[in-house]
Formats: structure tokens, C-alpha cells, sequence
């Protein structure tokens, strides 16, 4: 199995060097050699788990509550002006 | 002289009551223990000291009136650094958090804030809980309390390392394949994982949302036992969390009834790769508790040897998606770069460390198109198998027991160039939170003056009347 490290890294976001790219292709190839083991289990019929339990959720009534909390979050953010956030570009 | 390698939360309360110590006085022993010993071991990453104190002179004040305090009230803890207390730095353990400071408690910090704990700092830890060895904080290693050229365990490696040199009486970390268990194991300290759902994960920065539980640290179970109760509990802010009633046998077990329970001894856990110093103190565990009267029964987890492949498809799966949040713009400083694409390269490239980067990396090829059936979902599958296995086992018996961890703590540096070998040492661990299952790590007696070895016990779920309470018994014995 080849890693398309340069896709991955695109696909995540994330920059990396051209040494990261060289040392994570190395080791992922390994670890994806160990998950080949999986292939030997037969699933055929086992429903996947996908969560931590097979509980059911239990949600909070959708109640409107007012946030005497608001704009507490933007506390740390660098760049903001007259109660807005200032982000670069997007377009 | 207060005697801090001696003090529970139990002998602290009644030290309160009975006027021995104050708060304040306990508090400030603490905070000296870590000005002398911190600088060498590096369990905290930040510490509180100011508001600590004047919490604690709030318990003496409340004393001198003759209030009622609760069993927690005044006791120091220390916090893991990815979860939230108001106010506080919470980074962790990576550079992109590194100016983060939280605008809300955790429901666990709120829990034990209005039982009126006192807050000492925040602990090291692996980036993000990723590691097995707290190398892999981006700021600085922590060191074993027991053998300073020795790893703590990881990824609460902070919490494990503070609690095992006094320098708190009880902590809280976080566990998603082992990350309280495997660091309580080479600390020598009681570890906690609860069963998932029992423990809110409000305030606690995700790493595997369905892998995550907060749990204690302490040097005994009974501590344990204190600190868990007090957090557990369904939170209306998280809505895998449930209220299990956990009721009078948390507390005060009847040892009774614990010496009825039967103990499942897998095979699958003492194969190949166990050291044998670990495999020969397990051995003694067992023998001690049937010496004890307790029963024992061979029991089999066929898919154990598939869990550590399942976690690494499932685990970096969901930190792919939890860290694609982290972006740079909030928190960190941002560069010049021209326009957000390139601001988010730049910002994840320079603010994650190695280890979180290849799992961000195998995550999302797990989760790509062409990729997605192969890996994650028939790791579901298998997650589903080993958790039957489970089911399985605990219509024979209550309680797994096994190692915590394959070997005790090792070298600093020793396994930090090779992956593989640093996900080995969760392999005993990682089981229970693929099944969502309890465990403890509980120090095997009589190895004072060795490296600590832990042994696990596992439970059913929402059972961890079962586990800890026979903690406690081997203990007593």
C-alpha cells in the first residue's frame, strides 16, 4: 500500500516538509502493513459499532435559553474590531 | 509537619474536622513540594497558586463557623491540561493551544468546584492525548517520579507523575486506549477509566469522541472511588453521558458480596510480549486474592489480538475530524500567509507536533473515498467483535483481570522513533474503551524501592461497584 502523503496532507490541511512527508510515508507503510491482519476476520454479518455504546443519545429539551455567556469565546482572538472578528480573505 | 505521602482524602478530611492541619496549611505543603521537586520531574504545566490558596482559606474560614463541609471540600487536585477550568491556560500540551486560555469550566471542574476542591495547575501530557509516554507534549517531558531517566506512561503522564511524587493529593486525566491505566501502571498510583457515558466530556478537548472517558488519579481506590462518584453522572451538555445511579456499594462495598464475584483470567493477555517480571507480579496478584477466598476462572477474548489494529483505524478516524477545528485563527498567532487556505497549512504545519500530524494524516486516509470500507469500516466491525467478546466473558464472570501494561516504564527515548513499538504499550489497555468497558490500574503490593507494575481489572459496563470494590479488597489483604 502507497500513501499519497501530499494529497493526505492537502486533504487535512496541513503543510508538510518534504523530510515529514519522506518519515510519515515510511512509518504509516508499516502500521497499514499491520491492519492487514484485519482482513482475516470474518464480518460478514457483525454490524458495524459506530460509537462508544450502543445506548441511545439522551438530548436536552430544544429550549430557548438566553447566553449571558456570549462573545466570552472570542476572548483570545487576535485580530477583532468593534465587536467583529477580523479573518483573512477567503475568495 | 504534614505527612503528604501518608494523607487520602478520607485522612485529610478527618485532619480538618479534628483541627490537625488547615486547609491552607495542606495547600501550601503541596505548592512547596512542587517548588522543590517540580523542576526535575515536570509533571505541571501551569499552576494556580493565588486562587488555590484563597479557595483553600475559604474551607478553614467556613471550618471556623462551624459549617458542614463535604468529604472533597479543600482537597488539591491537579487537572489534566485538556480539561477546561474558567480562566486558566488549558493548551494541550500542543503549541497551537499554547495562548488558549478556557472561557468555561468542564462539567467535571463545576462538579468538583462546587464540592469545593482546590485547583493546583494543569498537568503535562502527550499532544492532544496522543502517546503512551508524555514525550510528546510540545513543551516539555515529564519524568518518572520513580526513576527520573524513565518515562511516566502517557498520555496523563502529568496527572500520574504529580500524584506519585505528593505534589497532589488526588488528579484527573483522561483515558481513550489507556492514557489513565497505562501511566498509573508505571507511576505506581491508582488509574481509573470509567465506563463510557458515565463521566461528562463537556469542557474536555475531544481527542476519540467514542473512545474518551475522564477519570482519577489517586494512591489508593478508595480515593478513586471519591473522586469518580463525585463526577459521574448524566449532563444535559453531553448526550452520550448517562446516569447510572450509581448507589451505596461505590462507597461502601460489602466485601461480602465482592468475595462472591468470579474473576475471568484471559489468555489472550499473557501471551508473547509480556515481560515476565509483570506476568510473575500478576501472578502474585492472583494468587493473594485466591488465597483470599475469591474464584477464578479461565476465560478466552479471541479478538484481542485484532484491538490494537481496530484502534488505530477508529481512534485517528475521530481525531481527523476533532482537530480539522483547529485551525489557527482563534488562538495562535497567524503569519502573513495571503489568504485562509494557506493560513490553515501554515498554522496546523507549525502548531502540531509529529506524532498528532500522522494520525491527522492516517485518519483521514482511513476516512477517504476508495479507503473508507476497507479500514473504517471493517474496523467497526471488529469493534463490534471485541466487544461481544466481552459481553461474552461477563456472563461467566464479573471481573477481568489482567496487566496494565506489557512492560514496566521505560527509557525516556526509548521507543520515540518507532510508532509501532510506543502503540504496543497500550495493548492491554485499549480493549476496554473499544468495548466501552470500566478498568482500574491498581499497584501490585510489595515492589517498594522497584519500578511499579500495575495489574487491570475490568468490568462490565456501568459496573465499577465490581472492580473497585475488589480493588479494595486486594488492598485491605
Amino acid at each position: 500500500m502507497n500513501l499519497d502523503i501530499e494529497y493526505l496532507g492537502n486533504l487535512s490541511r496541513i503543510e508538510l516538509t518534504q523530510e515529514e512527508k519522506q518519515r510519515f510515508s515510511n512509518e504509516l507503510a508499516k502500521v497499514l502493513g499491520h491492519f492487514e491482519e484485519l482482513k482475516e476476520v470474518n464480518t460478514d454479518k457483525v454490524i458495524p459499532m459506530t460509537g462508544g455504546t450502543s445506548m441511545e443519545n439522551i438530548f436536552r429539551p430544544d429550549v430557548l435559553e438566553e447566553n449571558k455567556e456570549s462573545g466570552k469565546g472570542a476572548n483570545d482572538f487576535p485580530d477583532k474590531k468593534n465587536g467583529y472578528l477580523r479573518v483573512p480573505k477567503i475568495f | 509537619m504534614i505527612d503528604l505521602k501518608e494523607l487520602t482524602i478520607k485522612k485529610f478530611h478527618e485532619g480538618l474536622l479534628n483541627k490537625k492541619f488547615s486547609a491552607k496549611e495542606v495547600t501550601e505543603s503541596f505548592f512547596k513540594e512542587i517548588k522543590n521537586k517540580d523542576g526535575e520531574i515536570g509533571a505541571y504545566l501551569s499552576l494556580n497558586e493565588n486562587d488555590a490558596i484563597e479557595s483553600a482559606s475559604g474551607i478553614d474560614n467556613a471550618l471556623s463557623k462551624n459549617e458542614e463541609i463535604g468529604v472533597l471540600s479543600g482537597v488539591p487536585i491537579a487537572v489534566k491540561d485538556l480539561i477546561l477550568i474558567e480562566g486558566e491556560p488549558a493548551t494541550a500540551g500542543s503549541k497551537i493551544l499554547e495562548k488558549y486560555v478556557a472561557s468555561y469550566d468542564a462539567t467535571v471542574i463545576e462538579k468538583l468546584r462546587s464540592a469545593k476542591s482546590v485547583f493546583l495547575g494543569k498537568t503535562n501530557m502527550d499532544e492532544f492525548a496522543m502517546g503512551s509516554s508524555t514525550e510528546n507534549s510540545a513543551f516539555k517531558i515529564t519524568k518518572n517520579p520513580h526513576d527520573l531517566t524513565r518515562v511516566p506512561g502517557g498520555s496523563s503522564g502529568g496527572s500520574a507523575a504529580a500524584v506519585a511524587a505528593n505534589m497532589a493529593l488526588v488528579s484527573l486525566g483522561s483515558d481513550t486506549g489507556g492514557s489513565i491505566r497505562q501511566p498509573a501502571s508505571f507511576c505506581g498510583v491508582v488509574g481509573l477509566k470509567p465506563t463510557y457515558g458515565a463521566v461528562s466530556r463537556y469542557g474536555l478537548i475531544a481527542m476519540a469522541s467514542s473512545l474518551d472517558q475522564i477519570g482519577p488519579f489517586a494512591k489508593t481506590v478508595e480515593d478513586a472511588v471519591i473522586v469518580f462518584k463525585s463526577i459521574a453522572g448524566h449532563d444535559s451538555k453531553d448526550s452520550t453521558s448517562f446516569n447510572s445511579n450509581y448507589g451505596d456499594e461505590l462507597l461502601n462495598p460489602d466485601f461480602g458480596k465482592i468475595k462472591g464475584l468470579t474473576i475471568g483470567i484471559p489468555d489472550e493477555y499473557f501471551g508473547d510480549g509480556l515481560d515476565k517480571e509483570v506476568g510473575d507480579s500478576i501472578k502474585e496478584v492472583i494468587k493473594s486474592l485466591k488465597d483470599a477466598g475469591i474464584k477464578f476462572k479461565q476465560i478466552n477474548l479471541p479478538n484481542t489480538k485484532y484491538a490494537l489494529s481496530t484502534y488505530y483505524i477508529v481512534m485517528p478516524a475521530e481525531v481527523s475530524t476533532n482537530l480539522a477545528r483547529f485551525d489557527g485563527i482563534r488562538y495562535g498567532t497567524r503569519g502573513n500567509a495571503p489568504d485562509l487556505l494557506e493560513l490553515y497549512r501554515e498554522n496546523k504545519g507549525r502548531g502540531f507536533g509529529p506524532e498528532t500530524k500522522r494520525r491527522i494524516i492516517l485518519g483521514t486516509f482511513v476516512l477517504s473515498a476508495g479507503y473508507y470500507d476497507a479500514y473504517y469500516t471493517k474496523a467497526q466491525k471488529v469493534r463490534a467483535l471485541i466487544r461481544e467478546d466481552f459481553e461474552k466473558a461477563f456472563k461467566e464472570v464479573q471481573v477481568v483481570l489482567g496487566p496494565t501494561a506489557p512492560t514496566p516504564a521505560f527509557k525516556i527515548g526509548e521507543k520515540v522513533d518507532d510508532p509501532l513499538q510506543m502503540y504496543l504499550s497500550d495493548i492491554y489497555t485499549i480493549p476496554a474503551n473499544l468495548a466501552g468497558i470500566p478498568g482500574v490500574s491498581i499497584p501490585v503490593k510489595g515492589r517498594e524501592n522497584k519500578l511499579p507494575i500495575g495489574f487491570q481489572l475490568l468490568g462490565n459496563h456501568f459496573r465499577e461497584a465490581d472492580i473497585l470494590g475488589m480493588g479494595q479488597l486486594y488492598e485491605r489483604l
